[in-house]
């Protein structure tokens, strides 16, 4: 019998400290896997990196605080919630795609501004959020992780500057103290 | 080439209709809920008095999200301040997407009980009577459940009573 204690049984539920926390740790993963070469594990690493930091913006700007649990139900409810929405060209606010970054982003900032009205700068954060949520996933999708693809050093590079806007301006896309 | 222009099926409601399905609504929260009527979630989220309201409730059917919006927030004008989200949804959206993911069904096999007081039974902990004349019995939360569970075991020992949950794809 192994005597290593299971990782899976001691996980903490997310919380928005926690997302944001693994979403920095992704990007110092991606950054060491960049410089070694290895370009398609680092893209893998930043794509999660920005849906952390835009679901964690998400939950903190419609009331949850830092250390609020955020459990599998939740999320799928607020995605669902998301999914119903729609935007003014007829298209939902959030794809069916279980890992929707610029859902994410779309949703944001449905949520901040159904609070109250934005100024020029929240209005312009947002929007360079939903920008650079779709750059990154020009490139990245769940399934890299199955494959041997090729990743260009202009394709790392347009999703890390990405990926490293989304962890510079976590705390301003939240709208909370 | 034609040009072709999809159609949203949801329409704006009228004040009149806004306000019967709020008067449904606030009469189902506050007295005994009724066989058509709407199925009520109160979900408290953990570390915090606010909790998300889920109405499932075929009248929404061609109903706009922002009108459902509306209604059920009125229905909780009392509790307006304690809503973190409302949500309407027809059964079908309900489970298309996924927001009722735990099901309690019974696993007896015919004639071990009555089919009747197993459908009364589920029908009164909110189950939603299907057009085969079957129930599903579902829930958005393995705690309301598990409490729907321990009830039907208490109630109907005989059921057989399992909890089987729906997972959304993961890829």
């Amino acid at each position: 019998m192994s005597q290593a204690k299971s990782l899976a049984d001691h996980l903490s539920p997310d919380s928005v400290n926690r997302l944001q926390r693994a979403a920095e740790q992704r990007v110092e993963d991606a950054n060491w896997l960049m410089a070694q070469n290895r370009f398609l594990a680092a893209l893998y690493f930043f794509g999660y990196s920005v849906e952390m930091v835009l679901s964690a913006a998400y939950f903190r700007s419609a009331g949850f605080s830092p250390n609020m649990p955020i459990d599998r139900d939740t999320r799928q409810r607020r995605m669902a919630k998301a999914r119903q929405l729609m935007m003014t060209t007829g298209q939902p606010l959030m794809e069916g795609d279980p890992h929707p970054l610029v859902g994410w982003a779309r949703f944001l900032e449905w949520q901040r501004s159904a609070l109250r009205e934005l100024t020029a700068r929240e209005v312009q954060l947002v929007k360079e959020a939903i920008r650079n949520a779709g750059l990154v996933y020009k490139h990245w999708r769940p399934e890299l992780r199955y494959k041997t693809t090729q990743v260009m050093p202009d394709q790392i590079q347009e999703v890390r500057r990405a990926a490293i806007w989304f962890i510079e301006h976590r705390d301003d896309l939240c709208g909370r103290e | 080439m034609p040009v072709i222009r999809g159609r949203s099926t949801a329409t704006a409601v009228t004040p009149e209709r806004r306000a019967q399905l709020r008067e449904r609504l606030t009469r189902e929260r506050s007295g005994p809920g009724t066989p058509e009527g709407p199925l009520i979630f109160e979900i408290p989220l953990e570390q915090s008095d606010q909790v998300d309201v889920i109405v499932v409730w075929n009248e929404f059917q061609g109903v706009r999200v922002e009108d459902r919006d509306r209604v059920i927030l009125d229905a909780y004008q009392d509790r307006r301040d304690q809503i973190a989200m409302a949500m309407g949804v027809t059964y079908q959206e309900a489970i298309d997407q996924h927001v009722l993911p735990y099901a309690v069904i019974p696993m007896a096999h015919r004639g071990e009980v009555d089919l009747a007081d197993l459908r009364k039974a589920m029908l009164e902990e909110g189950g939603i009577a299907l057009d085969d004349g079957k129930v599903d019995l579902r829930f958005p939360t393995l705690a309301m459940a598990e409490a729907a569970h321990h009830r039907l075991c208490e109630r109907l020992p005989q059921g057989y009573w399992s909890i089987s949950q729906t997972v959304a794809p993961i890829p």
